[in-house]
């Protein structure tokens, strides 16, 4: 009787041995199998490019999306942020329009805004009619302004600001083509001068600092509206 | 004999509990975290999607395909910022390494959804299927949200 008591403690204690290790074993394996990780994403740092001393724009002549001209004059009183992209991008302008927006939007619910203007200028005028760029520049905002012309005029305006676009054709489609384009958000002050580039990533809230910054240091412009 | 008997027992219950982690690896051969698609404005051609991918299992899994039902075709492109120019560039595959993510997210890779067949709005889905080379299909449905109800606005990292 002794020794088959015996025989069942020792496969009692086998069987407990063997679910431990085989609880260890399945909490060890599981490990294997978490979620993605949360990842660290690394931005380059930020850097604003500045012109020391802002570089007075010459002149150009656009339309903007209400079809009136859009000449060195309407710069005057104002600072305005200049963004060249095309609505048929899905990606880096909206993206850009979304972050001047926010900017826009942080700065108008801190009674901040002032005389501030954004204005898209579309390098695609074949696609991009007035109508359409007003329909797509308002759905961000309804206070930004959609700008075009014909290919010189464009080509006028942006070399002033060094921003650079090209067509890149599609065999399937020939209506379908993208456009590279310069993806930088460009500042020109209540002068109408080039002061400030800021380079992709865009981070609204630096974007604001830097932009009251450089408000103080060159002035709001109300004072030449006189 | 009673030898034998435990490690067939040990063994049973060590497959009992290995088995489900294992099978786990098997179900998928990439998942798919937080598929979204940004509304368009009004009269728009082109939308992007965007997604992470991981992939879990000890083989590259490579997408060679991707189509919807509600647009014409879908392109998976690579924003490339050089020197502050923009540029999209087309891949004809992507590949998600064995063991590692891949994330599909604004001012890196997206889907580019081409035509919309009907308008599509925040509150919506859209339905996108991934071919692998492997052949099977990963099916993707992604909410559609306005740049304002986006989770991650980039205005609310501090660095």
């Amino acid at each position: 009787m002794n020794s088959h008591k015996k025989q069942n403690g020792k496969i009692a204690i086998s069987i407990v041995l063997a679910v431990i290790i085989s609880l260890l074993s399945g909490l060890w394996l599981s490990r294997f199998f978490d979620g993605p990780q949360a990842r660290e994403v690394s931005i380059e740092k930020y850097s604003t490019r500045l012109f020391e001393p802002p570089i007075p724009l010459n002149t150009f002549s656009l339309l903007d999306d209400k079809g009136k001209t859009f000449n060195p004059t309407r710069f005057l009183g104002y600072w305005t942020f200049v963004f060249f992209g095309y609505t048929n991008c899905p990606d880096v302008c909206p993206m850009a329009l979304v972050d001047l927006n926010a900017v826009y939007s942080n700065m108008k619910s801190r009674y901040i805004l002032g005389n501030t203007k954004v204005a898209f200028v579309s390098v695609d005028p074949e696609r991009d009619s007035l109508e359409h760029l007003s329909d797509y520049v308002s759905y961000f905002n309804d206070d930004f302004i959609g700008l075009t012309g014909t290919k010189d005029q464009i080509d006028d305006f942006a070399g002033q600001f060094g921003a650079m676009y090209k067509q890149v054709d599609n065999e399937k489609d020939p209506k379908d083509y993208l456009v590279d384009h310069t993806a930088s958000i460009m500042l020109v002050d209540h002068l109408g001068r080039l002061v400030a580039i800021f380079p992709p990533p865009h981070e609204p809230k630096t974007i604001v600092a830097e932009f009251l910054k450089l408000r103080d240091r060159y002035g709001d412009g109300y004072g030449c509206l006189l | 004999m009673k030898l034998l008997y435990m490690t067939y027992i040990c063994f049973i219950l060590f497959m009992y509990f290995i088995t489900p982690a294992a099978l786990l690896q098997a179900a998928s051969p990439l998942t798919v975290h937080d598929p979204w698609v940004l509304e368009s404005p009004p009269g728009m051609k082109v939308m992007a999607a965007y997604m992470n991918l991981t992939n879990e299992s000890e083989k590259d899994r490579i997408i060679t395909a991707v189509s919807s039902p509600d647009f014409n075709r879908v392109e998976m492109h690579k924003t490339v910022i050089d020197n502050d120019q923009a540029s999209m560039m087309k891949q004809e595959s992507m590949t998600v390494k064995a063991g590692q993510d891949l994330a599909f997210q604004p001012g890196g890779h997206h889907f580019m959804l081409i035509g919309p067949k009907k308008p599509v709005t925040s509150g919506e889905s859209v339905a996108i299927q991934l071919t692998l080379s492997s052949g099977e299909n990963i099916d993707v449905i992604a909410p559609v949200r306005k740049f304002n109800e986006m989770q991650h606005n980039k205005g609310e990292h501090s660095h």
